[in-house]
């Protein structure tokens, strides 16, 4: 297997100060990696170093061996990489199938948006059958489904995932994380940041703890379940 | 689904419009016949098929309208439909920017008078006498409403927050009103510019001008459908839904907002020009008209904004309703306390207009109807729960 994506020695932040110091991480295509960590990690800051919204101070950032380090988000997005945010990012007023629509705004060939939207109706259900539903509508869970499917108009190779699991009810996340397992499935690499570190690790191929802007420990992600240490520090006591 | 509801709210649009003025006129019972033959004859047949059902409402919509002045010939009965027909043009080109891009212009009036003052211009100072070569001047008072906004449009929508924008189009009407008033030179004030009459004789008069009007109407009504279809027009909605997140897709939301500005500066700047022709005398107080803006707000607030067919419903329901309590108290104001009184009754009752409101209540009952169909199929007491999750 071939590596998609490499940070190498990246320190960035906010002007306030580094909040990565060193961060070193290497994906393997076609893999799930779940980053977990106590909060101020450092977390979500990778995910808007490698989106692009924040650009390194130090360090280097390459994606299919291209750098994109200093590329603007635009560009990141148009070279195969997809985020989706945390909160909530759908369009509450325009319909389901608006919604996914826009997420290929940027193609200019509107036979290729058609043909995605096809392919994306027959992966998410939910997206043909509330095609005409405002978006609004729609529970945390199917907006978070949504939200996937608008990501894959562009057929991304690597899909960033900042804490699909908040603020949806438990009986929901079996469903969302069982969708990215698939988007993984069709040759898709997925980097997924969550709090909801039991589940975020079992659902993962990979396991990577973060503590004050650096990797403390990288490994399977059984593994990392299984750490005692981790288990206290992060994942709240007993794992098994 | 969706357009069977656009159907029968378009169809009671083009009946009120069009028997409204005729009911009042005491014409003949033949034409409320004809028309609602019409409306049952195209409900039997678009019930079939979607698609089919909007291009026929629409078809037969505009068949409506092309035959009303052949039916009804009298003054009164086309120039109702003439000022209903330009508002409905106004009010959807005013939809794309305040509608589609959530941008509400209070300043839209200024466009009209643009295009009022460039007619009359262009016809004094080429000589041009009265006839059907005016209606291509009105066209470029669309063009030259077109180049004014460009400026106007670059100013305005560099302010981020929609209040200021509100405010700025607001100012806008203003210095053009007083710039109507002051540029003697150019305006002659207050006193006014005539535009040259063509010498059409009786009833026929109206018939170019009530053309003139349904062509724009109609090629106003078609741009917004196009936009409101295309990737443009996604783009503005996703500007209207939320300007950060759109631009967050990739949208490039000043581009944007500034095309839609700049494009719906141009039908009404042609609007103007065929009521400046019509009427044949135009001041600035007329023309540079606050109440042009009221109108055109609480058309597209009444109908629906941002829905295609909002505009046009709230403008056929209005125009002929101010004409008609103008016709009938005189100028005693009449039509400014419907306007109050509209105002508040939409507001209270229905704040998202006639067109959302029935679309979601006729959508409402069909998920109902649909859950307790598939109820019975499956011999399920009906359960709260689906109901609930169909909302």
């Amino acid at each position: 297997m071939s590596e998609i994506l490499q940070i190498e020695g990246v320190f960035a932040g906010y002007g306030g100060g580094d909040i990565l110091r060193g961060m070193d991480l290497r994906l393997e295509q076609g893999t799930i990696t779940c980053i977990v960590g106590p909060n101020g990690a450092g977390k979500s800051t990778v995910m808007r170093v490698v989106s692009g919204v924040l650009h390194p101070r130090r360090g280097e950032v390459r994606f299919m061996g291209q750098r994109i380090d200093q590329m603007t988000p635009k560009q990141i997005l148009q070279s195969g990489i997809v985020q989706v945010p945390q909160n909530r990012s759908l369009f509450p007023a325009m319909t389901v199938e608006e919604n996914v629509r826009l997420g290929g705004y940027t193609l200019q060939d509107r036979a290729l948006v058609e043909q995605r939207l096809a392919e994306v109706g027959e992966q998410f259900p939910i997206v043909r059958e509330r095609a005409k539903d405002k978006a609004g509508s729609l529970s945390g869970g199917q907006q978070k489904l949504v939200e996937f499917a608008r990501g894959l108009m562009l057929d991304p190779k690597l899909v960033l995932l900042d804490e699909p699991s908040m603020g949806l009810e438990p009986r929901i996340l079996d469903q969302v994380f069982g969708t990215m397992i698939e988007m993984c499935k069709a040759g898709r690499t997925i980097l997924l940041v969550e709090q909801n570190a039991r589940q975020g690790l079992e659902s993962s191929d990979r396991g990577v703890v973060m503590e004050s802007g650096r990797v403390l420990l990288d490994g399977p992600a059984k593994a990392v379940l299984s750490d005692e240490r981790i288990g206290d520090l992060y994942l709240g006591g007993h794992v098994h | 689904m969706k357009s069977f509801n656009l159907l029968a709210v378009s169809l009671i649009a083009l009946v009120l419009a069009l028997l409204l003025p005729l009911l009042a006129l005491g014409t003949s019972a033949l034409g409320v016949v004809v028309f609602v033959l019409l409306l049952g004859v195209s409900f039997l047949a678009a019930y079939r098929d979607e698609r089919r059902r909007t291009w026929l409402s629409a078809l037969i919509a505009v068949a409506a309208a092309v035959a009303y002045p052949f039916v009804f010939s009298s003054t009164q009965a086309t120039t109702i439909v003439f000022f209903a027909l330009l508002y409905v043009a106004i009010a959807s080109s005013w939809n794309i920017i305040g509608g589609f891009t959530g941008y509400i212009s209070l300043g839209h009036a200024a466009f009209f008078g643009l295009g009022a003052y460039t007619i009359a211009l262009v016809a004094d100072r080429l000589n041009l006498p009265g006839g059907y070569g005016l209606f291509a001047v009105a066209l470029l008072g669309g063009v030259v409403a077109g180049i004014f906004a460009v400026p106007m449009g670059f100013i305005a929508l560099r302010l981020r927050t929609i209040h200021s924008f509100v405010i700025v189009t607001i100012a806008y009407l203003f210095m053009y009103q007083l710039l109507g008033y002051n540029l003697q030179g150019i305006t002659n004030g207050s006193s006014g510019l005539g535009v040259p009459q063509p010498n059409w004789s009786g009833a026929f008069f109206n018939t170019p001008f009530y053309f003139a009007a349904l062509a724009l109407a109609v090629l106003t009504v078609a741009l917004a459908y196009w936009i409101r279809h295309s990737r443009f027009g996604l783009g503005l909605l996703a500007i209207r839904d939320d300007e950060d997140k759109a631009a967050g897709v990739g949208v490039d939301t000043w581009k944007h907002k500034f095309a839609a500005y700049v494009i719906s500066a141009v039908p009404v700047g042609i609007a103007g020009a065929l009521y400046a022709y019509f009427s044949s005398y135009i001041y600035p107080q007329t023309v540079f008209d606050p109440m042009i803006d009221l109108t055109i707000v609480l058309s597209a607030f009444l109908g629906g904004m941002g829905t295609l067919l909002g505009p046009i419903l709230g403008a056929m329901i209005l125009q002929p309703a101010q004409q008609l309590l103008t016709y009938y108290t005189g100028a005693a104001g009449w039509d400014l306390v419907l306007f109050g009184v509209l105002f508040l009754v939409v507001i209270l009752l229905m704040p998202s207009g006639i067109v959302p409101t029935v679309v979601e209540r006729m959508r409402r009952v069909r998920v109902l109807e649909a859950v307790r169909k598939a109820d019975e199929t499956e011999g399920v007491e009906p359960n709260t729960a689906a109901g609930g999750g169909a909302r």
